[in-house]
C-alpha cells in the first residue's frame, strides 16, 4: 500500500521532475488531516423569476482552494528556516504544479497552482529545532488534471462511406468536460483552378450524449427529383469523378423564380441541426450567372423557408458543401423538459423540399442534404468551430486548452492565424459519462474528389472535481 | 450548463480566442442599427494588453457558432486599480452603427429647392435671373424668373443659372428636371435650355431646348447616359436667344418645380446611370438607404442585404452642410417609419450583413413576465396633432400641422400638440405631411415603453427554434404572455391575455445571464439621440 504523496513537480507527466517534496521527505510533513481540496464553488447566472424555482442561466466554477496543514520538522533552526524558504520560493511564484496521490491510491492529480498566500506559521516557543506548523492557502485552477490521455484517429471525408464523424470508442476520462487538443495536416495543394487546398478550411462540431450525435446524410438518390418546367430542366447526371455519390441532380435553362429541385423524408432526433447542401452552382459554358438562393421547407409546408442560402457561382460544377443555416427539426418539435419527462409527439419524421430560387440562367449541381447535429434536446454539449489555415500552412494546431489555433509551415515555422479565420469558438471537448462524437466538414469551395480522411492528433487532459480515480 | 459563449478578438496581427480573460461580458443590439455594443473587462497586464484601436470583437454562441453580438472597439479603458487590479474595460460599438458614422460628408439624393440655384453666367446687363415669383399675378408659385429691361438688344443675349449640388458634394448629376412658363405668346428665337456642367462650368451638353410659350410646359426631364455623361456634376438653365430683338414686358420667361437628383450607386457600388431611374421627382427610403451605405461604409454588405422596396416618396434629401449615413436613414425612417435596417454578423466575405426591412406585423418571440416585466405607459406621449417645422424650397420658414382624432384624447376634451422640427435638409410640405403622420402613427396610445426581462429560451417564429435570450433581435413584435391587452397600434385586438410589443433593444448581461429587451419606446427617439451626439458639430440647426 502506497504512501501519500504530494510533492510540487515541474509538471503533469508519469515521472516528472520533483521539485519540492511536501510530505514524507524531512523537514516537510502533511499533519494528520493536513490536506483539503474540496471541488471548487460553482458561481451561476441566475435571475429571481416569478414561477417556482430559479431560472439558472448559465454557471462556472471559481478558483479551487487547496488547503494544506504541514509540520516542518527538523532537528535545526537553520534547516527548518530552509525548507520554509524552498517553499516561499514556489508560493509566491507565478504558478508552480502540485502532484497528489492518496494513501493506497495509484493515480496521480495534478493542481496548477497559482500565486498563494501562507496562510498561518505557528511557532513553538522555547524550541530550537525549528518546528513550526504551517497552513497553505494555495489557489488553484478549479480542476484537478489527470495524465494526458493522447493519440491518433481519422476521419472520413464522404458521409457516403464511413460518414464525417468519429464516435469516441473509449471512455472518457475525467469528472468534467475536457477541452481536446487537436493537429492535422493540411498538405493537400489543390490544382491551379481548383479552389483553396483541401483541408484548409473545416468546420468542427464535438457532441455529448446519451447515444452518438450522428450526422444524417440524404442523398439526392433518396429523394423525389422536382419536375422539368417554367424553362429549367431537371435531370440526374452521373459521373463518379465529380460526384461523391456518383451522380446529382443537374438544373440546367434559364428561369427567374422558385423551382422545387427535390423532396424526402428523414428520421431525425429532436433538436437544432445545421443543415449543409452539397451543391454546384456554376457559370461552366453559360456565361455568368446569377447567384442561385437555395432554401429548405419542411412540412407542413407553405410558410417560408426553415433555412436558405444565397450561393455564389463558382466557375467549376462540382460540388461543395453550403452552410444553409440552423434548424429545429423536426419543424417546431417542442422543447424537451429533460429525458423522460417530456411530453408531446413523439415522432421524429421530417419531411422536407429543396428549392432553388434562380434569377436567369441555371447551371447547378445539387447532390444531397447533411444534417449536423447543433444542440440536440438530448445532448448534454454542442460545440462549433470554424477554422481557415493559412494558405501555406501545412500542419493546423487546435488547441482547446488555451482556446488558440496555430499553424506550422513547410518549412516547420510558426504561422499565426490570419484574421477572422476562427469562428465559432466552441473548441471541441470530451464529456465524460457520455458517448462523445467529434464531426469534421471541409469547408473548401472546390475539394479534392474523392476527398481522403483526415488524420488526427489528439490529446486530453482529464479533469477532476476532487481526485482521480486508479483507471478513469 | 457553461453559458456558451465565446469573444474572439481580431486584430491587425490576427485572431485570439479571448474567452478565458474576460469577465463582466455584456453585449447588445438595437433596432434600427443592428449589434449595439460589447463591453467587457479583459483581464490581462497592461504591458501585455496591445489594444489596437478599431480592432473588432465578435461575440460567439458557441454551441451554433452563431455570432451573437459584435463591434469595433470603441475605448480600451486601462486601468489600474486597487481593487480589480490591471484591466481593459474594453467598449466596442456595433459595426452598423460605428460605420454609418465614420463618413460626415455633405451629400444629396434630391433636392426640389430654390436654394441653391445660382447665377454662373450672364453677357448682358439688361438681362437677370432670379429667385421670385413669375410677373404674372395670381400665381404664388416660387420660381426662378428671367425678365430683360424693356428695349433692343443685340444677338446672343443669355443667362445661366445653375445647381452646384452634386459638385458641392463630391457627387455626380443624376438627372435634373424643371417646368417653364413664359410671358410671350410663342418664341422660337427665345430658348429655355437644360445643361450640364463639369465641376468650374468647363465644358456643358444640351440636355433639353424648348422655345418659350405662355402656358406652361410639361416637365422637362435631363438624365444621364442619355442626355449628358456620367461625369456632369452641374445642372443648369440657360436662357438664350441667338438673334437680336426688342424686350418688352412679356419678355420674361420662369422655371418652375426643379428637381436635382444625384447620381446614386448600386448595391455593388458602382455608379447607377440608368436614364429612366432619374425620370422622376421623388427617390425612395430603400433608394437613400443603398446610396449612403455603399458610398460611406465599405464594411457593410450592401450587395448581398435584403432589401425591402418602400412607397413613400421622398422629395427632399440634401445635407449641404455634412451628414453621416446614420443620420441619412434617421431622417428617411422619421418621414418612412415603415421601415427599419440593421448591421449584424460577419460574414464570410469580409462583410458584416445589413438588411433594410418592412416592419413585420406578425409575432416573432413568445416571450412571458417570468423572468421580470415593467410597462410604464406615459399618457404624455399621446398626441392628436403635430406641427411640422422647417425650411421651405425658396428659404422661407414654413410649417405643416397634422391632425388626427384621438379617441383617448377626444373621451377626455383634451387636445394636445406637439412640435417636430425638420430643419431644410429634408422639408418639403409632402415630406413634413408623411413625417407628421409617421409622428402621430406613433403617438396615437401611449407607448408601453417598459422591458422585460428574458432568462429562458424562447421560440422564435422565424428561426423556427428555441433561441437562447442573447439572440433575440430586436426590430421585431414579441407577445408576452401574461400581461393584460392595452390599447396600442401594435396589439391585437382580441383580449387573449397577452399582448405584443415591439422589441426595440436587446441588452444581455453575462453576469445576471438575463436579456433585457426594450419594448416599443419610440424606435427613433433612441437613435435620434445617439445620431444627435454624433452629428451636433457639423449638422445645421
Amino acid at each position: 500500500m502506497s504512501t501519500e504523496q504530494l510533492q510540487i513537480v515541474d509538471g503533469v507527466s508519469e515521472t516528472p521532475t520533483v521539485l519540492l517534496d511536501l510530505h514524507n521527505s524531512a523537514p516537510l510533513c502533511v499533519a494528520q488531516n493536513g490536506f483539503s481540496s474540496p471541488p471548487p464553488a460553482l458561481r451561476e447566472s441566475a435571475s429571481a423569476a416569478l414561477g417556482d424555482g430559479d431560472i439558472v442561466t448559465g454557471s462556472s466554477y471559481a478558483d479551487r482552494v487547496v488547503t494544506i496543514n504541514l509540520h516542518v520538522l527538523s532537528d535545526a533552526q537553520g534547516a527548518s528556516l530552509e525548507a520554509l524558504q524552498a517553499l516561499h520560493r514556489f508560493v509566491d511564484s507565478a504558478g508552480f504544479w502540485l502532484r497528489r496521490v492518496p494513501a493506497g491510491g495509484s493515480s496521480p492529480t495534478f493542481y496548477r497552482v497559482k500565486r498563494s498566500p501562507m496562510a498561518a506559521i505557528n511557532e513553538y516557543n522555547g524550541r530550537d529545532d525549528g518546528l513550526r506548523t504551517v497552513q497553505l492557502d494555495l489557489r488553484a485552477d478549479p480542476f484537478g488534471y489527470g495524465l494526458p490521455v493522447s493519440g491518433t484517429l481519422s476521419i472520413g471525408a464522404d458521409p457516403t462511406s464511413g460518414g464525417i464523424s468519429y464516435v469516441w470508442p473509449d471512455e472518457v476520462q475525467g469528472d468534467v468536460p475536457a477541452p481536446l487538443q487537436l493537429s492535422h495536416p493540411v498538405d493537400y495543394v489543390a490544382p491551379v483552378g481548383y479552389g483553396p487546398s483541401y483541408g484548409r478550411e473545416r468546420a468542427w462540431f464535438s457532441t455529448a450524449a446519451a447515444d452518438a450525435c450522428q450526422v444524417t446524410w440524404v442523398p439526392h438518390s433518396a429523394m423525389t427529383r422536382g419536375s422539368s418546367g417554367g424553362g429549367l430542366t431537371l435531370s440526374t447526371v452521373s459521373d463518379s469523378g465529380r460526384f461523391m455519390t456518383g451522380s446529382a441532380i443537374r438544373l440546367a435553362g434559364t428561369k427567374t423564380g422558385e423551382s422545387t429541385v427535390a423532396s424526402g423524408a428523414t428520421s431525425l432526433a429532436a433538436g437544432n441541426y445545421r443543415v449543409y447542401g452539397r451543391i454546384a452552382s456554376s457559370d461552366i459554358g453559360a456565361g455568368v450567372v446569377p447567384p442561385i438562393t437555395w432554401r429548405m421547407y419542411c412540412y407542413p409546408y407553405g410558410d417560408g423557408p426553415m433555412v436558405e442560402a444565397k450561393h455564389e457561382t463558382s466557375d467549376q460544377l462540382i460540388p461543395g458543401w453550403v452552410d444553409m443555416g440552423l434548424a429545429r427539426l423536426p419543424k417546431g418539435a417542442p422543447l424537451a423538459t429533460g429525458g423522460s419527462m417530456a411530453w408531446g409527439a413523439s415522432s421524429e419524421a421530417v419531411a422536407f423540399q429543396v428549392e432553388a430560387v434562380t434569377a436567369g440562367v441555371v447551371a447547378a449541381h445539387f447532390e444531397g442534404l447533411l444534417f449536423v447535429p447543433a444542440g440536440l434536446d438530448a445532448a448534454s454539449s454542442s460545440r462549433y468551430l470554424g477554422a481557415r489555415a493559412p494558405s501555406s500552412s501545412r500542419v493546423a494546431y487546435l488547441d482547446g486548452v488555451g482556446q488558440a489555433a496555430s499553424f506550422v509551415d513547410e518549412a516547420s515555422m510558426p504561422m499565426p492565424p490570419e484574421v477572422a479565420s476562427i469562428e465559432g469558438l466552441g473548441w471541441p471537448a470530451l464529456v465524460p459519462g457520455q458517448v462523445n462524437t467529434l464531426h469534421s466538414l471541409s469547408r473548401d469551395t472546390v475539394p479534392e474528389l474523392p476527398e481522403p480522411s483526415l488524420p488526427l492528433t489528439f490529446r486530453y487532459f482529464p479533469r477532476y472535481l476532487y481526485a482521480r480515480p486508479a483507471l478513469s | 450548463m457553461s453559458i456558451g459563449l465565446g469573444v474572439r478578438l481580431d486584430g491587425p496581427d490576427g485572431s485570439a480566442d479571448i474567452s478565458g480573460l474576460i469577465g463582466g461580458l455584456k453585449f447588445g443590439s438595437v433596432a434600427p442599427g443592428g449589434f449595439a455594443s460589447v463591453e467587457l473587462t479583459l483581464s490581462r497586464p497592461l504591458s501585455t494588453s496591445d489594444l489596437h484601436p478599431f480592432s473588432r470583437l465578435v461575440v460567439f454562441d458557441t454551441e451554433t457558432g452563431r455570432q451573437v453580438g459584435g463591434g469595433r472597439l470603441l475605448e480600451p479603458g486601462k486601468t489600474v486599480d486597487a481593487s480589480s487590479g490591471q484591466v481593459a474595460q474594453i467598449t466596442a460599438l456595433g459595426e452598423g452603427l460605428a460605420a454609418t458614422q465614420d463618413v460626415t460628408a455633405p451629400y444629396f439624393l434630391i433636392d426640389l429647392g430654390f436654394d441653391q440655384w445660382v447665377q454662373i453666367d450672364r453677357n448682358r446687363k439688361a438681362i437677370s435671373a432670379s429667385s421670385g415669383q413669375a410677373p404674372k399675378g395670381g400665381n404664388n408659385n416660387d420660381a426662378l424668373v428671367m425678365q430683360m429691361e424693356n428695349g433692343g438688344f443685340s444677338a446672343n443675349v443669355g443667362i445661366i443659372m445653375a445647381h452646384r449640388g452634386p459638385a458641392l458634394c463630391g457627387m455626380q448629376l443624376g438627372g435634373f428636371s424643371f417646368r417653364h412658363d413664359s410671358g410671350m405668346v410663342a418664341s422660337s428665337a427665345w430658348r429655355i435650355r437644360g445643361r450640364a456642367y463639369s465641376t468650374g462650368y468647363g465644358s456643358s451638353q444640351i440636355t433639353t431646348d424648348d422655345g418659350l410659350t405662355n402656358t406652361m410646359s410639361a416637365r422637362r426631364y435631363s438624365s444621364v447616359t442619355r442626355d449628358f455623361t456620367a461625369s456632369r456634376t452641374v445642372a443648369a438653365v440657360h436662357w438664350f436667344n441667338g438673334s437680336s430683338g426688342t424686350a418688352d414686358d412679356n419678355t420674361w420667361s420662369a422655371m418652375y418645380y426643379p428637381c436635382v437628383l444625384a447620381q446614386r450607386l448600386t448595391p455593388q457600388r458602382d455608379p447607377y446611370v440608368t436614364a429612366s431611374a432619374y425620370d422622376v421627382t421623388e427617390v425612395y427610403a430603400h433608394d437613400a438607404f443603398i446610396d449612403s451605405l455603399a458610398r460611406f461604409c465599405p464594411s457593410l454588405d450592401i450587395e448581398n442585404a435584403r432589401i425591402d422596396t418602400a412607397t413613400l416618396p421622398l422629395q427632399q434629401l440634401a445635407w449641404y452642410d455634412g451628414v453621416n449615413a446614420m443620420g441619412v436613414m434617421e431622417d428617411v425612417l422619421a418621414q418612412d417609419a415603415a421601415f427599419t435596417w440593421a448591421a449584424w454578423e460577419l460574414q464570410d466575405n469580409g462583410l458584416h450583413a445589413v438588411e433594410f426591412r418592412e416592419h413585420d406585423t406578425d409575432v416573432r418571440y413568445e416571450l412571458t413576465v417570468d423572468g421580470g416585466f415593467s410597462q410604464p405607459a406615459p399618457s404624455t406621449e399621446v398626441y392628436d396633432a403635430v406641427v411640422v417645422r422647417g425650411k421651405s424650397q425658396n428659404g422661407r420658414d414654413n410649417s405643416v400641422t397634422v391632425t388626427r382624432a384621438n379617441a383617448l384624447l377626444d373621451e377626455v376634451g383634451l387636445h394636445r400638440t406637439a412640435t417636430i422640427d425638420m430643419g431644410s435638409e429634408t422639408y418639403s410640405t409632402t415630406a413634413a405631411t408623411q413625417a407628421g403622420n409617421a409622428f402621430l402613427d406613433e403617438h396615437v396610445n401611449p407607448p408601453n415603453a417598459g422591458t422585460v426581462n428574458v432568462a429562458q429560451r424562447v421560440w422564435d417564429h422565424v428561426e423556427r427554434r428555441y433561441v437562447k435570450p442573447f439572440e433575440i433581435r430586436p426590430g421585431w413584435n414579441a407577445r408576452v404572455f401574461g400581461v393584460q391587452p392595452k390599447r396600442d397600434t401594435l396589439n391585437s385586438g382580441a383580449q387573449d391575455g397577452s399582448t405584443i410589443f415591439r422589441i426595440v433593444s436587446m441588452n444581455f448581461d453575462t453576469n445576471e445571464g438575463v436579456a433585457v429587451c426594450e419594448l416599443d419606446t419610440p424606435e427613433l427617439t433612441q437613435m435620434r439621440a445617439i445620431a444627435r451626439l454624433a452629428r451636433s458639430r457639423t449638422r445645421r440647426a
